[in-house]
């Protein structure tokens, strides 16, 4: 991940989320912690902080949430698994769609993951 | 907010033995050796993760008539461009040669303030220290990240074969309070061993087969703390090999950790048990075993050993790890197991190859992974796990007593349940191990504000 590019989305991703911080992993990987985004209507709890975890030489970040999510229907989501990263526990998911650097934000991949993570009924 | 009282240093094994080498190069100077660190909080205690030791030039030392070291400012200059590019803490250290409490000399202090104060001034969020140890005491001061205020009760510890802890004030031996309950142990570890085991906190994770026979062992040599890790639940077919399971905790399933409660009360008031019922990695758990002073996995699964593993480099805390595989067959049986202790800074389960990313994939199959489940319907026989725990509380015992003479060898121990035999098992440090360069002394992530 450039400076550029890292300087351009966190300001777009201050403005979406608010409070933002940014670290860098023990193996060199750029890390960025949104401190609440917001999850769809019925999720409980209603946000979650979420890690972005880029890894060197990677195309793009991993997503992550913090454990304890309930879907609207009251149910766990499915397809989730509870790792350790960095010395915390955060919660991965499965997902699948398109996005690259030189096209998307990376706003958009944390608003279009959390909404198949909603889904993973 | 957590108020920090005090500060623990520790050291790998390897940067150790750096650290005493370049300390006692000065030979008409005191010597000063400056290490980078990372950090971490525990608590009231903040971490001090050593991740380099970087001696100074001895063109770097000005001559003086006065006992202490003196040195260019310019000499700094590389060492602060390291700490500053790897966003770590410096800490100086030099040595008195001496047995019985040590302290820092009023020029010590003075130059330290200062030099702390240029430190802070470049790297904020790290602590900075100067530490002065002898034979066996240590004293030290260092500065928080975002205080002004320097705090003195540092404690400083190498993680080697057996753990090092200087004292860090003029402490003596407290009476016998215990009676005659560690007698005949105390013939072989002595009043310093048995306080130090008084002192401990040892986490055990997996309170199955072979945990449930550690925590029983570590409560009958008198470990401080027992933080016992487990979210499982006692089932009948626990009966054959839980040590310490009731009649009933089968059919109202007790929580492991409940029955390991139990079992320490009745044998060692003295010892407290900690009930962690949440698997690893849940947050709960890995709070908990970042406040222990050796982890013992007693697991299943590769995964929560990789976690375990992690931890252990992380905040640089000693790891011993047992597992057994029984297979039976029409064509026989074969018993084999192993117990490796992982000492942060020399070989660990990565280096091996016990662990790898093929055997971690395999184990799971791509899918997500699943704590304390795998191995589930292997062969268990409680005398084979009883073997390999007994060892388990032996390298304890050796971590925190140093009751027998360390070997330089670099090895984990082979059991052999059909030979009945314990074999060591040479193995070595894999000098290009990713996770080693990545994970040791890595501490707490350090968040900023973007």
């Amino acid at each position: 991940m450039d400076n550029e590019f890292a300087t351009n989305e966190l300001e777009g991703m201050k403005e979406a989320y608010g409070e933002i911080a940014t670290a860098t992993g023990a193996g060199g990987q750029f890390l960025i912690r949104i401190n609440q985004v917001n999850l769809p209507k019925g999720c409980s709890p209603a946000g979650t902080p979420v890690l972005l975890l880029w890894p060197v030489g990677q195309p793009r970040p991993q997503v992550s949430v913090k454990p304890g999510i309930r879907l609207p229907n009251g149910a766990v989501p499915r397809s989730t698994s509870t790792v350790q990263l960095e010395g915390e526990a955060w919660m991965q998911f499965s997902y699948s769609f398109t996005w690259d650097k030189d096209n998307h934000t990376l706003v958009q991949l944390v608003e279009t993951a959390i909404r198949r993570f909603a889904k993973s009924e | 907010m957590k108020v920090t009282r005090q500060v623990e240093i520790r050291i790998p094994t390897g940067l150790a033995d750096t650290l005493r080498a370049a300390v006692n190069a000065g030979r008409d100077y005191e010597a000063a050796v400056f290490a980078l660190a990372s950090h971490a909080q525990v608590g009231q205690k903040a971490l001090l993760l050593v991740r380099k030791v970087l001696p100074l030039a001895e063109a770097a030392y000005i001559s003086t008539r006065d006992h202490g070291a003196k040195w260019r400012g310019g000499a700094m200059v590389p060492i602060i461009n390291e700490a500053l590019r790897d966003n770590l803490g410096i800490v100086i250290f030099h040595t008195h040669d001496q047995s019985g409490a040590v302290s820092l000399s009023n020029d010590d202090r003075r130059s330290a303030y200062e030099l702390l104060a240029v430190f802070q001034n470049l790297i904020p969020f790290r602590p900075h220290g100067s530490v002065v140890f002898g034979k066996d005491h240590a004293a030290g001061v260092v500065i928080l990240p975002d205080q002004t205020a320097h705090i003195e009760d540092v404690k400083l510890r190498w993680i080697t074969k057996t753990i090092i802890d200087f004292d860090s004030g003029d402490t003596h031996l407290s009476r016998d309070i215990e009676g005659p309950k560690y007698h005949r142990q105390k013939l072989l570890i002595g009043d310093r061993g048995q306080r130090n085991l008084r002192q401990a906190k040892v986490a055990v994770v997996g309170l199955g087969g072979g945990g449930s026979h550690v925590v029983q062992q570590l409560a009958h040599i008198g470990v401080g703390e027992i933080i016992g890790v487990d979210f499982d639940r006692a089932e009948t077919t626990n009966r054959s090999r839980l040590i310490g399971i009731g009649w009933l905790d089968d059919v109202f399933k007790t929580l492991k950790t409940h029955i390991m409660a139990r079992m320490v009360r009745r044998i060692n008031r003295a010892v407290q048990f900690t009930k962690v019922s949440h698997p690893i990695p849940d947050q709960r758990a890995l709070d908990a075993l970042k406040r222990a002073d050796i982890i013992v996995g007693c697991l299943d699964t590769l995964h929560a050993r990789a976690d375990l593993q992690d931890i252990s480099w992380r905040y640089l805390i000693p790891y011993v790890d047992i597992g057994l595989l029984i297979q039976a067959s029409d064509a026989g049986a074969s018993i084999g197991g192993n117990v490796a202790t992982f000492i942060p800074g020399s070989f660990c389960a990565w280096c091996i190859e016990f662990l790898t990313e093929a055997k971690l994939l395999a184990e799971t199959g791509g899918r997500p992974r699943s704590y304390f489940k795998g191995g589930s319907s292997q062969a268990q026989v409680v005398s084979f796990n009883g073997v390999l725990a007994s060892q388990a509380v032996s390298e304890v015992l050796q971590l925190l007593t140093g009751f027998a003479p360390v070997s330089s060898d670099l090895t984990i121990k082979k059991f052999s349940g059909l030979d009945g035999t314990l074999e060591h098992w040479a193995v070595r440090k894999n000098q290009t191990c990713t996770n080693c360069q990545a994970a040791l002394s890595a501490g707490d992530t350090i968040w900023h504000r973007a």
